[in-house]
């Protein structure tokens, strides 16, 4: 199943560091064919978080939290395969 | 390609780029007050969360405004608005260096900055809206034959350590409802709380009176929903069953961290 990017919903789609994020991270989990439904970046006591709604090709939906390291880039190309890879290797499990 | 032709190019791109440049920063500004408006503002928050420092957001808001737009015409409450944004720009000296002020719209300011750590720095931010809310009290604009132009504000503040999640939404919900607490005892300055997020849900009760058979409609607070609260009806006075208790909010899905 897919989805197009226009239809996650953001926290933040105004800024196109942002936006290109979604597009990557949708794109490099659609290859496994997870559907990304939600993504929202936001800060917790200490640190910044992804929280991100998948669908399963099952069509079960799970909410996973990818914390990041204070030197990362929240943007990054680098973070977002990263966290494809993160969130791969859990649903693998 | 001639060195003239790579030359031309180059201009070009140039002027492009501070055209780009000058449009985006155009778009960020308020044109009344010169002030950074909403969408830089949003920017700014986004900003803010991707650094590991923790950041506070007022919400400043002119009490009964629309009496003063009535009483002194649009125009010359644009006038105060530009006062009110030249004292908040004032104030920014009562905060630390990358504070800064935005007009969202209408009568509606934010400021925005760095938390001073520990609970010190936040009695310290409060202490300095109190300031700004005087600040701003005593501003006079004199409007030849209309008398003087004066107001209060109500300001609603929020930290990104007052949330577990802070997302820009959460923040800027968080911060209006902060500030619907003080609107609603006007005049004064109040730090978001989580308690904040159900005190004005309301009930809505809609039924029949079995003593007179009146058709009746209540919203009520969540807070009257309690055991102990008795309801009659508005037509004869009856005592009434309490509404059931609102359904709990829904639990968020349990999250796993990878």
């Amino acid at each position: 199943m897919s989805r197009s990017s226009a239809a996650i919903r953001t926290s933040r789609p105004a800024i196109s560091d942002h936006a290109a994020f979604l597009d990557r991270l949708s794109n490099l989990l659609r290859a496994r064919e997870y559907t990304l439904v939600r993504a929202e970046f936001g800060r917790e006591a200490t640190r910044a978080v992804w929280m991100l709604t998948i669908q399963l090709p099952n069509q079960h939906v799970l909410t996973l939290r990818a914390p990041l390291e204070p030197s990362e880039e929240p943007f990054s190309p680098k973070v977002c395969e990263d966290i494809a890879k993160r969130v791969i290797a859990h649903l693998a499990k | 390609m001639s060195s003239t032709d790579e030359e031309i190019d180059k201009a070009l791109a140039r002027l492009k780029s501070a055209i780009s440049a000058r449009v985006r920063a155009e778009q960020l500004r308020d044109q009344l007050t010169n002030l950074p408006n909403l969408a830089g503002l949003n920017e700014d928050i986004g900003k803010r969360l991707a650094d590991a420092k923790p950041f506070w957001v007022a919400f400043v808001e002119v009490d009964r405004f629309k009496s003063i737009n009535d009483e002194f015409t649009y125009e010359n409450a644009d006038a105060l608005l530009k006062r009110i944004a030249e004292q908040l720009t004032t104030c920014l000296s009562f905060f630390s260096d990358t504070t800064t002020a935005y007009r969202a719209h209408g009568d509606e300011f934010y400021l925005l900055g760095a938390l001073p750590p520990g609970i010190e720095g936040k009695k310290a931010i409060s202490k300095a809206l109190e300031m700004v809310r005087n600040n701003i009290a005593a501003i006079r604009v004199t409007v030849e034959g209309r008398g003087t132009m004066q107001c209060t504000v109500s300001v609603g503040w929020i930290c990104s350590t007052d949330l577990p999640f802070a997302t820009d939404r959460r923040i800027v919900s968080g911060v209006e409802r902060a500030l619907a607490e003080a609107k609603h005892k006007r005049d004064c300055v109040v730090r978001y709380k989580k308690s904040f997020e159900t005190r004005h849900d309301t009930i809505s009760l809609r039924s029949d009176c079995r003593k007179c058979g009146a058709k009746f409609s209540l919203d009520l607070k969540r807070d009257m929903n309690r055991p102990r609260t008795k309801l009659s009806c508005p037509n004869c006075k009856a005592l009434i069953d309490r509404p059931p208790a609102p359904p709990p909010p829904p639990k968020p899905p349990a999250t796993k961290t990878i």
